[in-house]
């Protein structure tokens, strides 16, 4: 592994032009909805299977979605929420992606 | 577990693998319900409720909704994906319907077919969150289905206990927090 750059000195500040084009990329959030047919055991198998939450994490998750009609599960740029949603649908969750 | 619930069909055993104790003729429901769901999505069949069907569109709904465009580009790059692991499930469900034990690859492929006859079964019946909650009417032309759905249910049940207990992060059974232990 290469050494690590050296940090700028104190005080040193981006020209504006540089700032912009560091902006990161717009942040996608991937929404599971409610629906009747999904067992509340399986929506909180596949959270934790999918995404490595904890038992109780992935049950509060299933929670909200169930209680709240909604929850965000996953964010992050737009090619890994695309991935995240297509795992979902793959294991029948009905999850869809929208800008943060 | 209570005294008066029925030993699962479908559970974890001492050894690792996940025992399976269905009848002949369950094995033969299930092996023609997940056939006849493979011929329809692989579109070798068409549905009986139509091209439009809205049992076989719950499988893969829009992903950006509200943006149609956004929702096709996405199949158009997911959906050949998506095809070929359902055909897979439903061929691993196929080849190991008489199987008295399954492994985790098995039991995780008859859990998404299970699923995905529930999801399009559902659909096609318009079940709510009530369906199964009060007694089936069984003057309604729709009963039996409605028995196959909650048939359905009741294998998907044993097939997540039994899968979820194998997680790396399962949880510890003893945690006083964990959720399914009976104290909410």
């Amino acid at each position: 592994m290469a050494d690590p750059p050296a940090a700028p000195p104190p005080g040193t500040s981006l020209e504006p032009v540089a700032r912009a084009r560091m902006a990161p990329a717009p942040r996608w959030v991937v929404i599971v909805w409610n629906d009747p047919i999904n067992l509340m055991s399986y929506v909180t198998y596949v959270l934790q299977k999918l995404f490595g939450y904890s038992r109780p994490q992935a049950h509060r998750l299933m929670l909200r979605v169930h209680h709240e009609g909604r929850a965000v599960v996953s964010s992050g740029p737009m090619e890994r929420c695309e991935h995240d949603v297509a795992r979902l649908h793959a294991h029948g969750l009905w999850a869809t992606m929208q800008p943060e | 577990m209570t005294a008066d619930e029925p030993r699962p069909r479908i559970e974890r055993i001492a050894d690792g693998r996940i025992a399976v104790r269905l009848a002949p003729r369950e094995r033969e429901i299930l092996a023609a319900l997940a056939g006849e769901l493979a011929r329809e999505t692989a579109g070798d069949v068409a549905p009986d409720s139509g091209p439009d069907d809205p049992g076989l569109a719950r499988l893969a709904p829009d992903a950006v909704p509200g943006d149609a465009e956004a929702s096709a580009a996405f199949r158009e790059l997911t959906g050949a994906d998506l095809d070929a692991e359902r055909q897979g499930r439903f061929a691993v469900l196929a080849e190991t319907i008489d199987a008295v034990y399954l492994d985790e690859l098995h039991a995780s492929a008859w859990l998404g077919a299970v699923n995905d006859l529930r999801l399009v079964r559902g659909t096609r019946l318009g079940v709510t969150e009530e369906t199964g909650r009060r007694p089936l009417d069984e003057s309604d032309p729709s009963a039996g289905e409605t028995l196959v759905f909650l048939w359905l249910g009741w294998l998907e049940e044993q097939l997540v206990e039994a899968l979820a207990a194998r997680l790396p992060n399962a949880g510890d059974p003893d945690d006083p927090d964990d959720p399914d232990d009976p104290v909410e």
